[in-house]
């Protein structure tokens, strides 16, 4: 499991207003996973991922997803702003959403190495 | 993993560039502001790790010593070099203002079967954040070039 990150970009912008629990009506978005396990997001609006916790503060995890009908469609590490590079956290990041009621698409779960080789699907 | 842009615009392809590594801080980004020189390019490198191309149609004479100018070609011209590949590499963006020009850089590369999007650029440099980048992220988290060998879970490494 990857340890938690501060933001690589280290202004501390307010957290967006917008910033809310992950809910079944979200279309796609970027998200962060907070040091308590929960899932935030915002509209993927840019440079997004640091004003999704705010403050600077550190997260578990950090990518994007998208959501399709309450369907999980894909779900990823990508971020420029944390750059996690552990698949496993990403699979732990997939459970806490299932747990929370999402359905999964298959081959949803998409890991970016950081190094710039093949993404995997993890299965 | 790299994404190849035909854009010859200074403040659009900052836009672009942004975005792309604000997101994908691992890609390799090569622009081009001429077609002969991109196919040039795609013709002596390796195309497996491309996860996308973005191609514009219009491209400004290029200034060469004092007095003579270069012709740039087109993005069609991109788009027919593509359509004669034997199969296709990657997504496709055709992000052009010319209606006419875009619509027949769409239909040659369609007819090759490639996997085409179009974007039509508005709003100054808006449309890079609106319509051009969630399509530049969906086209390379779905098609993105994935060895079937490392399509496994996580336990298995």
């Amino acid at each position: 499991m990857s340890l938690p990150k501060l933001p690589l970009d280290p202004f501390p912008y307010k957290r967006d207003l917008r910033s809310r629990r992950i809910s079944h009506d979200l279309a796609d978005g970027v998200y962060v996973q907070d040091l308590a396990g929960d899932v935030y997001v915002l509209p993927d609006e840019g440079h997004v991922h640091a004003k999704v916790l705010g403050n600077g503060v550190p997260a578990l995890y950090a990518g994007d997803l998208q959501i399709v009908s309450g369907e999980i469609v894909d779900l990823t590490n990508l971020s420029g702003t944390f750059q996690f590079d552990d698949p496993r956290t990403l699979c732990s990041v997939a459970d806490r959403l299932v747990q929370r009621n999402f359905a999964m698409a298959e081959g949803a779960i998409r890991f970016f190495p950081m190094d710039g080789s093949a993404p995997y699907i993890i299965e | 993993m790299r994404v190849l842009i035909l854009e010859d615009n200074r403040d659009r392809r900052i836009a672009m560039m942004g975005r792309l590594v604000n997101r994908f801080p691992f890609l390799k980004i090569e622009f081009f502001d001429d077609s002969a020189a991109m196919t040039e390019f795609m013709e002596s490198e390796n195309l497996e790790d491309i996860a996308l191309i973005s191609l514009d149609h219009d491209l400004e004479l290029i200034a060469g010593i004092p007095g003579q100018w270069t012709d740039p070609g087109t993005g069609l011209d991109v788009a027919r070099w593509l359509s004669k590949l034997p199969e296709p590499l990657c997504p496709v963006i055709v992000q052009t203002t010319n209606s006419p020009a875009g619509d027949k850089m769409m239909h040659s590369l369609e007819k090759a079967k490639w996997n085409t999007f179009r974007v039509y650029p508005h709003d100054d440099l808006q449309w890079v954040d609106t319509h051009w980048f969630p399509i530049v992220r969906n086209a390379i988290v779905k098609f993105a070039p994935i060895p079937q060998s490392i399509s496994a879970s996580v336990d298995n490494e």
